[in-house]
C-alpha cells in the first residue's frame, strides 16, 4: 500500500511556524493517476482526460519516457506540480475528478486573489523509520494586502511533448486562511511501509 | 506541533491473488485478494523519476545502483517496463520459493523461480493487463501472468514480485519495485498453472 499524507504548514513574515497540521492522511488519488502508470509499465500510449475535459495523451510510447508525468514545476509556474485553489464550486473529491475546481493563480507582484508560487521541490525516496518517504512540496506567499483562503490542493503532471495537463491527486482540505505576508507550504507524502 | 492524523484513508493499494487450475482449467485454489505490504524503496523510486523526468540510480537485482529510469535516454518511452512476454522470465510479475520476511529495501526475490521446463522452473506465460477503468467505488488497473509447472514435480510458491525493465539503458537493468512473501505457500502441481494478478487499486 501507498500511504499518502498531506501537510500544511503556515509561516509568518518571519519565518514562524503559525500553524501545521502534521501529516494528514489523504485520499487524493484520481483515475489519471494509475493511467499514467499503466503507460509506462505496459509501454503503450494512453490517453486520459485532462484539466480541460479533453481525452489527450498521458503518456506516449514512441516519445522519450521523460516527456511525460513531470510535476517539477519551476517557480512561477502554476501549471504543473502542487496547485492550490478556493473550491468556490464546492466540488467533492471524485475517482474522476479531472480539475482543481478553482485554481489560485500565480502572480510574481501581489495581485488580488493571487499567491506567488516558488519551485515545486522533491525530497527523494529514503528509509525514515520504518518506512520509505518521498515528498513533493511547494511553497505559497501571500504578497497581497489581503487573506486568501485555500481549500483544495491537487498536483497536476505536465506532457510536455504536447502541452497537456493532467490531475493526479487532488483533496478538499480544512480552509487554510493565508494572510497577507504569509507562505503556505503543501507538503505531500507517500509512504510505502513493508 | 500537531500530531500525525490517523483517520483511515484510501491510498493506493495493491492487491495479490494466487489461483491455481489443472491442465484441464479446473480452480483447485484461489487466495482471493490478499493486502499486500510489498512496495519495496524501488518503487518509490520510481515514481521520484517519473515526477521530475530525471535520470535515477536505484539498487537493481544485482545489487548494483543503475538507472531504474533513464530520464528520456534511447529516444523512446524505454524505462520501468513490466509487459515481459512470453517465456520471459527476466522482468514482470516474479515468483519464487524464499521465504524471508520482506524488507523495505529488499532488492530482489530471495529465489526466483527461473523460465524453463526444469526441476524447479515454471514456464511464464506474457504480461496481461486489463486497462485502467472504474470499477465500483474504486479505480483499479490489473496485472496478471501465468506460470505453469511442466517440471515434473510440484513447486511451491511463498514469494511473489514484479521487476521492472530498463530498456534504453545498454546494460538493461532489472528492478525489483514490489516483493510480497506469502503467509501461505501455494502448491502448484506438476502439468498445473498458477496466476499471479496484482490489482493496483485507488478509491476516492
Amino acid at each position: 500500500m501507498i500511504e499518502t499524507y498531506h501537510r500544511l504548514v503556515l509561516r509568518d513574515k518571519e519565518g514562524r511556524v503559525v500553524r501545521d497540521t502534521g501529516k494528514v492522511r489523504c485520499r487524493s488519488y484520481v483515475l489519471q493517476f494509475l493511467q499514467l502508470l499503466e503507460g509506462f509499465f505496459s509501454n503503450v500510449t494512453i490517453s486520459a482526460k485532462d484539466i480541460a475535459g479533453a481525452s489527450t495523451t498521458i503518456h506516449n510510447r514512441l516519445n522519450q519516457g521523460n516527456f511525460y508525468g513531470r510535476t517539477d514545476a519551476g517557480a512561477g509556474v502554476d501549471t504543473h506540480g502542487v496547485l492550490v485553489g478556493t473550491n468556490v464550486g464546492a466540488t467533492p473529491e471524485s475517482n474522476d475528478n479531472f480539475k482543481i475546481d478553482t485554481q489560485i493563480l500565480h502572480s510574481g507582484i501581489g495581485e488580488a486573489g493571487k499567491l506567488n508560487y516558488q519551485a515545486t521541490t522533491f525530497v527523494a525516496p529514503r528509509v525514515v523509520g520504518a518506512n520509505i518517504d518521498l515528498d513533493v512540496s511547494r511553497a505559497f506567499i501571500n504578497e497581497t494586502a489581503g487573506t486568501i483562503t485555500v481549500k483544495e490542493i491537487v498536483i497536476y503532471c505536465k506532457n510536455t511533448a504536447d502541452t497537456k495537463y493532467h490531475l493526479l491527486l487532488r483533496d478538499v482540505v480544512a480552509d487554510q486562511a493565508v494572510l497577507s505576508g504569509q507562505t503556505l507550504t503543501v507538503v505531500y507524502t507517500l509512504r510505502t511501509t513493508a | 506541533m500537531r500530531k500525525d492524523s490517523k483517520e483511515k484513508a484510501n491510498d493506493v493499494q495493491l492487491l495479490l491473488r494466487l489461483e491455481v487450475r489443472d491442465a484441464q482449467g479446473r480452480l483447485i485454489s484461489n487466495t482471493g485478494n490478499i493486502k499486500s505490504k510489498s512496495f519495496v524503496i524501488q518503487w518509490l523510486e520510481g515514481v521520484y523519476s517519473i515526477f521530475r523526468g530525471i535520470a535515477f540510480n536505484a539498487t537493481d537485482i544485482n545489487n548494483a545502483e543503475t538507472e531504474i529510469n533513464n530520464g528520456g535516454g534511447y529516444g523512446l518511452s524505454s524505462c520501468l517496463w513490466i509487459q515481459a512476454g512470453v517465456d520471459n522470465g527476466t522482468y514482470g510479475i516474479v515468483i519464487g520459493t524464499g521465504t524471508n520476511a520482506v524488507t523495505n529495501t529488499d532488492y530482489r526475490l530471495q529465489t526466483k523461480i527461473a523460465q524453463g521446463a526444469g526441476a524447479g522452473q515454471m514456464s511464464h506465460g506474457a504480461m496481461i493487463f486489463v486497462t485502467t477503468a472504474i470499477v465500483g467505488a474504486n479505480v483499479d488497473f490489473v496485472t496478471k501472468r501465468t506460470f505453469t509447472n511442466n517440471s515434473g514435480a510440484q513447486i511451491t510458491v511463498n514469494e511473489a514480485g514484479t521487476y521492472t525493465y530498463n530498456a534504453g539503458h545498454v546494460a538493461h537493468p532489472v528492478h525489483c519495485i514490489i516483493r510480497d512473501k506469502l503467509a501461505v505457500g501455494v502448491d502448484v502441481p506438476d502439468k498445473c498453472s498458477l496466476t499471479v494478478y496484482y490489482t493496483w487499486r485507488t478509491t476516492v
